[in-house]
């Protein structure tokens, strides 16, 4: 790895596929009755960690039918509407600056049970409105001391790639919760990611 | 002691801590637990994609009932929320970037685009 790039294992190798995909969105906000909360424990009861229970519970809830391979697994933690995006050129330079921080102060989101089990059911991507779509609480840990576990668990361990900052509104509204998802990154060599619109068709 | 000699003893510190198996904190799992190679080989460079078969793409296809589209990416603008030193700056240089050419005085604008994403 250099300056300029991961060398032989930039985004442009994932790039060169592509994600292609049945999208899950589970909705967390009505499992919950509410925005998810920031973590304030290790517990996978925490409302703010989004367990393997939870994700099955989710699934059943919302009539889907169970998570299987090649599927990318998103989910609404609700957190994501701080950063409100309809509104957000309606706030003033103060009030954006609130809400920055409190979006960034940590976030509600998988634990690696739950990132775990979606490894289990070999899922090609996970994601969320969220900055890093895994339970960062007390510490910036999860389930775990261990801050962003699922990062390095389901990313360098398994390939497992993540998508952050998505809006939901719209599937939402549409009670759209599987739909075709497609989504590629830029072909930019030796990158660790990619910015990008991911398109939902339902 | 000279500067010379207090390197001398740093290193010899270091090196004695690595022998005697007190060492730096290093993380192992990624050997000890084998996460390479993958189930995809060695010289595999795409991960989780190489999941995604012809019958899945045809069957997620058929998710597609009401002919909707759903755009999922927020707005990339300068004072949207961005973690550590991340961020977000595009200008058009020039204003415009090229010309005028021609008779007609055509001109064109770029973005140059300055960002640190994750």
């Amino acid at each position: 790895m250099t300056t300029y790039g991961l060398g032989p294992l930039g985004v442009e190798h994932v790039a060169e596929k592509g994600f292609v995909c049945r999208g899950v969105l589970l909705d967390g906000v009505a499992y919950h009755g509410g925005p998810l909360p920031i973590p304030t424990s290790r517990e996978k009861s925490d409302p703010g960690i989004v367990s393997d229970e939870d994700v099955r519970k989710m699934v059943e809830r919302q009539g889907l039918k169970p998570i299987e391979e090649g599927d990318c697994v998103l989910l609404y933690t609700g957190h994501g509407d701080i950063w409100d995006p309809d509104d957000w050129d309606t706030f003033s330079a103060e009030e954006k600056q609130h809400r920055i921080a409190k979006f960034n102060s940590g976030e509600p989101g998988f634990g690696l049970s739950g990132c775990e089990y979606l490894a289990r059911r070999k899922i090609i991507l996970w994601g969320s409105d969220t900055w890093g779509s895994e339970a960062v609480g007390p510490g910036f840990g999860g389930e775990n001391d261990q801050p962003f576990e699922c990062h390095i668990k389901m990313m360098t361990q398994r390939g497992i790639w993540n998508i952050e900052n998505l809006d939901f509104s719209q599937l939402l509204a549409d009670k759209a919760y599987d739909f075709l998802f497609v989504w590629s990154p830029l072909k930019m060599k030796g990158a660790t990611g990619s910015a990008g619109n991911p398109v939902a068709l339902y | 002691m000279t500067y010379l000699q207090s390197i001398v003893a740093a290193g010899a510190f270091v090196l004695g801590a690595a022998v005697s198996g007190q060492a730096l904190a290093v993380n192992d799992a990624p050997l000890t637990e084998q996460w390479a190679p993958s189930e995809w080989g060695a010289d595999d460079k795409a991960g989780s994609v190489n999941r995604t078969k012809p019958e899945m793409v045809l069957k997620a296809v058929e998710l597609v009932k009401r002919g909707k589209v759903a755009t999922l990416g927020k707005i990339y603008q300068q004072d949207a929320p961005a973690l550590f030193s991340r961020g977000w700056r595009l200008t058009i240089p020039g204003l415009p970037t090229g010309g005028p050419f021609g008779p007609g005085e055509l001109v064109y604008n770029d973005e140059y685009l300055a960002t640190e994403i994750g």
